[in-house]
C-alpha cells in the first residue's frame, strides 16, 4: 500500500471515529442528530429541528473532549516517532527523555504541596497550576536530560540515552516520595493524574494547548530528511551534511512542547508514544515524512477510540484513558512483536 | 586536490596520529595500510572532515575542511564507513536515495533519480530496491552502503571519496568489481583514499600506498616501491615473501604460514589433543625434511615411520605387494638412483646403479655390489614396501614389522629411468591398498636379527674423529659400513670430505655419504683382527651392544704421531698393545 494512501485512509479513520466520539457517552446523542448539528455549524439545514440539550452536550462537553483527544493523541504519536527517530531505536519514547518523569515530579508536588507552599502562585494561576507545573517539569527535566548528554558541547544520543534512565529514576524516587507523604485525598488526586485522563476538557483547555501542539505538528515533518539520515547514524547523518547538533536540539524541543502540553491537560497517558509510530512503521514503511505524519493521525485515531472506549465500557463510570491505552495497547504491541519477522 | 599537512590528533592525551602529511591528486587512489590500532580509521575520520587534528590542517581543492559549510562538504566528499549499523527497516532504495540529501530540498530532481538508478546498478543492488535493508546479508548491505556514498558525489568529478574498507564484507567477485570501480572512477578523476587488510589487492588497485605505524606514515610510495619484506615486516609484523608479477609488473606479497601450539595457550581441552598434536608436528617436520627419523617416543606411541609416511602423504603412497625378492632384481632397470639404508644412529645414501642380486644361498642374503659398494639384504626383514610420490621426489621403500624404514630407492631426475619406475608400480601394486591400515599385524614376521654384537676395546670419540680425518688427509681407502636389522651396506674409497656439526658427522666418499644423527650416543670400539694385517676396524655400537656403524682403515693410521694428541695416556698404552697383538 502506498504511504499516502495510508495516510488518507487514517485520516478517514480519525473523522469517523470523532463523529462516533462526538455522540457516545453517559449521554448519547445518535449519530445523524450528530451529524445535522455539525452541518447546521456551516449555516446549512436549519429547518432540521434536534434538541436543544444535544446542543449544549456536543458544544460544551464533547467537542472540547475529542478535540482534546485529538490533539493530545496527535502530540504523543508524532514525538514518540521523532524521539524514536533520534535515538534510531523504535522502543524509544518521549519518557525516555524524562519528559513524563518531570512533569509528574512537578504535578505531584502541586497536589501534595499547593495548599502549603505554593498559595501565591494557587491565586496566580487558579485551575491551571497543575498543568503549569507539568509542562514546566517536562521542560525543565528534558533540558537537563539535553544538557547532561553533551560532551564536548556535541550532545550524544548514547548518553542522553543513560542519562534520560538516570533522571527518570531519579525523578521517580521523589515522586514515590512525595506520595507516601501525601493524605488520602491527594492520594487520588495524584493516582488519577498519573493514570491519565481526558476528563477535564474544557475550551479553555484546548486552546491553551493549542499552538504547543500545533506548532510542533507542523514543524516536526520538515526534519524527515536529517531522521532519516540519523538512522545511517550520527556521523553519516554529518557527512551527509545534516546538522546534527541542531536536529537534536529542535527535535528534542519540539517534542517537549507537544508532549509536555498533553501531560499538562491530561496527565500521563502510556503507550501511544511507542506504540503508535511502530505499527506505523510496521503498515508502510520507516521513512520519517511518511512515519511523522501518519504517526501524528494514527495517534489521534488510537486516542479517540480509547476515549470512547473508556467511556462506554464500565458507563457511566469513566476509566481512565492510560488504564485503557495500555490494557489494550499491550496485548496488540506483543502480537505485532511474536508476528514481526 | 587533497592536502594533509603534519596532522596531529590527540584524544585523552593519547596521540593517535603524529605528524602525518601527504598529498593526493586528482585521478589517483591512495591506499593506507596498517596494522590494527595503527591509526587508519582516525586518519579517515580528519580527512572527511567529522573530526579536527589537534595540529595540522586538511584542505581540500585549496580550503580548508572546516571552511566548508556541512552542505558544501557533503558536496565534495563521501565516506563509506567501516561500520554501518542500522536498527530500522528502510528500504534499499530509499537508503542509496538517501545519498542525494544534499543536493536537493525536499523533492528529488529527475537528475537526482537517474544517479540513484545507475549507481544501483553498478553496485548490482538495484534488484534489491524495495527489500528491507535489514533483510541483506552482510556483503549486500556494505553494496549498499557503497552505492549511497557513491550517489553523494557521482556528478562531481572533484570530489574526494573515502573509503574504510570497503571490501571487508565482500566475496571475492565483489572485492574486485568495488576496487576496480574505485579505479575506474579515480581515471575520471576522483581522488581515492581506501583503507584495506588486503595487501595484494591494494598493490593492484592503488596508484599509490601510504603505511601507517603506531599513528605515524612509515613510507609511502607506489606498490612497487613500498611492498618489500621489512615494510610489510615492520608494519603488520609478520614474515612476507614478496616476489613481483610478471604480467602486471606489481608486487605479489606471499605470506608465510605462522604455526601456533595450541596447548601451549589452550589449556582447558583435555589432554587427548596432545597426542594428534605430536603427530601433527612429527607429520610438519617429516614434510620439511626427506630424511626426518622418528625417535623412540613417537615409536611408543603407537606411530611407526611407514604410519607417518602414510599418514602426511595419505594420497601419494601405495602399498606394493610383498614379493620383494623380485622386485629387487628389477631395481636395476631404473638407472642411476640414490639408494640409502637407515638404521638408529644414522643413514647411508649411495649413489649408483643397483646391480643384479646373487643369492648367497647360505644365509639366505642377497648380494647386490659393484667395485665400490656392497649391499648383503636379508630380504626377510622387509614387512612392507611402499611406491612413494611426493615432493621430494619419486621413492621406493621399505620397512620392517615394526613399521621401521631400512632401505629406500629414490629416483634422480634426469638419470632415472622413470617409465620403468611406472612400469614397475603398475605391476607391483598391491590390489588391497587398506591391508595395513586394517592391522598392522599383517606385517610379515622378520627373522631374528644379524646384527653382531660389539667386540673390543672402547676408544675415545676425538680419537676416532682424528684417525678419520688422517685417513682423508692421507687419502688412503677407508671403507664404511653400515648395519640394519636387514643387511650390511659397505662403501669403499677415498673419503672426500668430512662435516663434523658435533651431534651430527658425516663422511663424504664421492658417490657415498654416511650420516651420523647421534654421535654421542655412540661407543666406539677398535677391533684389530690378527688375520688382517692391513686393516684396522672402528665399531660404532649403540645402547644395546649391537654394531651400527663399521669403518675400516688401514692399520698405518693409527701408529701417525699426530693421534697422540687426542689419546690419553692409558689410552695410548692400549692402543699400542692392540697394534702389537
Amino acid at each position: 500500500m502506498k504511504q499516502h494512501t495510508i495516510i488518507w485512509i487514517l485520516s478517514i479513520g480519525l473523522l469517523l471515529t470523532m463523529i462516533i466520539a462526538l455522540g457516545v457517552g453517559a449521554f448519547s446523542i445518535p449519530v445523524q442528530d450528530v451529524l445535522i448539528l455539525l452541518i447546521q455549524k456551516f449555516g446549512l439545514m436549519h429547518d432540521v429541528q434536534v434538541d436543544e440539550i444535544y446542543n449544549d452536550v456536543l458544544y460544551i462537553v464533547r467537542f472540547p473532549r475529542v478535540l482534546l483527544g485529538v490533539l493530545v493523541g496527535a502530540a504523543l504519536g508524532i514525538s514518540g516517532a521523532a524521539i524514536q527517530g533520534i535515538f534510531r531505536n523504535p522502543l524509544a519514547e518521549p519518557g525516555l527523555i524524562g519528559i513524563s518523569a518531570g512533569a509528574s515530579l512537578f504535578a505531584v508536588l502541586i497536589i501534595a504541596f499547593e495548599t502549603v507552599l505554593f498559595v501565591g502562585l494557587s491565586q496566580l494561576l487558579g485551575y491551571y497550576l497543575l498543568a503549569f507545573a507539568a509542562f514546566v517539569g517536562a521542560g525543565l527535566t528534558s533540558f537537563l536530560v539535553y544538557q547532561l548528554s553533551k560532551k564536548q558541547g556535541i550532545p550524544r544520543v548514547t548518553t542522553m540515552l543513560l542519562a534520560g534512565i538516570a533522571i527518570n529514576a531519579f525523578a521517580g524516587a521523589l515522586t514515590g516520595l512525595i506520595t507516601y507523604i501525601a493524605d488520602e485525598q491527594q492520594l487520588r488526586t495524584i493516582t488519577f493524574w498519573m493514570l491519565g485522563s481526558l476528563g477535564g476538557a474544557t475550551w479553555d483547555n484546548v486552546i491553551a494547548i493549542f499552538p504547543f501542539i500545533l506548532i510542533p505538528l507542523f514543524i516536526l515533518p520538515f526534519f524527515s530528511k536529517p531522521l532519516n539520515a540519523f538512522a545511517l547514524g550520527e556521523t553519516q547523518a554529518d557527512l551527509l551534511g545534516m546538522r546534527t547538533d541542531l536536529v537534536k536540539r529542535w527535535v528534542v524541543v519540539l517534542s517537549t512542547m507537544a508532549v509536555g502540553a498533553s501531560v499538562a491537560v491530561s496527565g500521563i497517558i502510556g503507550f501511544v508514544g511507542l506504540l503508535v509510530p511502530h505499527t506505523v512503521r510496521l503498515l508502510g514503511g520507516v521513512e520519517h515524512r511518511y512515519v511523522l505524519i501518519a504517526s501524528a493521525v494514527f495517534g489521534a485515531l488510537i486516542l479517540t477510540l480509547a476515549d470512547i472506549i473508556s467511556r462506554v465500557l464500565v458507563a457511566p463510570i469513566e476509566l481512565p484513558i492510560g488504564v485503557v491505552t495500555a490494557l489494550l495497547g499491550t496485548p496488540v504491541f506483543l502480537y505485532i512483536l511474536m508476528t514481526e519477522e | 586536490m587533497l592536502r594533509v599537512e603534519k596532522i596531529t590528533y590527540e584524544v585523552k592525551g593519547r596521540k593517535l596520529l603524529k605528524d602525518v602529511s601527504f598529498q593526493l591528486r586528482k585521478g589517483e587512489v591512495l591506499a593506507l595500510l596498517g596494522a590494527n590500532g595503527a591509526g587508519k580509521s582516525s586518519l579517515m575520520r580528519l580527512l572527511c572532515g567529522d573530526t579536527v587534528p589537534t595540529e595540522g590542517q586538511v584542505s581540500l581543492m585549496g580550503k580548508p575542511l572546516q571552511q566548508y559549510s556541512p552542505m558544501e562538504l557533503a558536496k565534495k566528499r563521501a565516506m563509506l564507513a567501516q561500520h554501518n549499523n542500522m536498527s530500522m527497516a528502510f528500504k534499499v532504495g530509499e537508503i542509496v536515495q538517501m545519498g542525494r540529501y544534499p543536493h536537493y530540498r525536499s523533492i528529488p530532481s529527475i537528475h537526482d533519480q537517474e544517479i540513484v538508478d545507475e549507481v544501483m546498478d553498478v553496485c548490482g543492488v538495484s534488484l534489491f530496491t524495495d527489500r528491507s535493508y535489514l533483510s541483506l546479508s552482510g556483503g549486500e548491505q556494505q553494496r549498499v552502503q557503497l552505492a549511497r556514498v557513491l550517489v553523494q558525489i557521482w556528478d562531481n568529478p572533484d570530489s574526494l571519496l573515502l573509503l574504510d574498507e570497503p571490501v571487508s564484507a565482500l566475496d571475492l567477485q565483489f572485492q574486485q568489481q568495488v576496487l576496480a570501480l574505485t579505479k575506474a572512477l579515480s581515471r575520471k578523476g576522483f581522488m581515492v583514499v581506501v583503507v584495506l587488510h588486503d595487501i595484494n589487492l591494494a598493490a593492484l588497485y592503488s596508484d599509490r600506498i601510504l603505511m601507517l605505524k603506531n599513528g605515524r606514515k612509515w613510507c609511502e610510495g607506489t606498490p612497487i616501491e613500498v611492498m618489500e619484506k621489512q615494510n610489510i615486516y615492520t608494519v603488520f609484523s609478520v614474515q612476507a615473501d614478496v616476489s613481483i608479477d610478471t604480467k602486471t609488473l606489481q608486487p605479489i606479497v606471499k605470506l608465510e604460514e605462522l604455526l601456533l601450539d595450541a596447548d601451549q595457550f589452550n589449556t582447558k581441552l583435555p589432554q587427548i589433543r596432545k597426542k594428534d598434536k605430536v603427530i601433527d608436528g612429527y607429520i610438519k617436520n617429516y614434510k620439511s625434511d626427506p630424511l626426518y627419523r622418528l625417535d623412540e617416543e613417537s615409536m611408543e606411541m603407537g606411530l611407526s615411520e611407514l604410519g607417518l609416511l602414510r599418514l602426511a602423504y595419505p594420497q601419494h603412497v601405495s602399498l606394493l605387494i610383498p614379493d620383494f625378492v623380485a622386485l629387487l632384481t628389477e631395481f636395476a632397470k631404473l638407472g642411476t638412483v640414490y639408494s640409502i639404508a637407515y638404521n638408529k644412529a644414522g643413514y647411508m645414501e649411495m649413489k649408483g646403479v643397483y646391480t643384479l642380486p646373487i643369492s648367497d644361498q647360505n644365509r639366505q642374503v642377497w648380494i647386490v655390489q659393484n667395485e665400490a659398494y656392497r649391499m648383503s639384504l636379508d630380504m626377510t626383514t622387509w614387512s612392507a614396501g611402499v611406491a612413494v610420490f611426493n615432493e621430494w621426489g619419486q621413492s621406493f621403500q621399505f620397512f620392517d614389522h615394526k613399521g621401521l624404514l631400512l632401505h629406500k630407492v629414490v629416483l634422480i631426475e634426469g638419470t632415472s629411468n622413470k617409465e620403468e619406475y611406472d612400469g614397475l608400480l603398475a605391476r607391483y601394486k598391491s590390489p588391497d591398498q587398506d591391508a595395513l591400515q586394517k592391522d598392522a599385524a599383517t606385517l610379515l614376521p622378520t627373522s631374528p636379527s644379524i646384527v653382531p654384537l660389539c667386540m673390543g676395546r672402547s676408544i675415545a670419540l676425538p680419537l676416532w674423529k682424528s684417525i678419520v680425518a688422517q685417513s682423508f688427509a692421507q687419502k688412503t681407502r677407508a671403507s664404511c659400513s653400515l648395519i640394519n636389522a636387514e643387511g650390511i651396506y659397505t662403501y669403499e674409497g677415498q673419503i672426500m670430505s668430512l662435516v663434523d656439526q658435533g651431534e651430527r658427522y658425516q663422511i663424504i666418499y664421492p658417490d657415498c655419504t654416511i650420516t651420523l644423527d647421534k654421535l654421542q650416543g655412540l661407543r666406539i670400539v677398535l677391533e684389530i683382527n690378527e688375520k688382517d694385517t692391513d686393516g684396522a676396524t672402528f665399531s660404532l655400537c649403540d645402547e644395546n651392544n649391537r654394531v651400527a656403524m663399521q669403518f675400516q682403515i688401514e692399520r698405518g693410521l693409527l701408529s701417525h704421531p699426530s693421534c697422540s694428541n687426542f689419546v690419553l695416556e692409558s689410552q695410548t698404552e692400549q692402543l699400542k698393545k692392540s697394534i702389537q697383538i
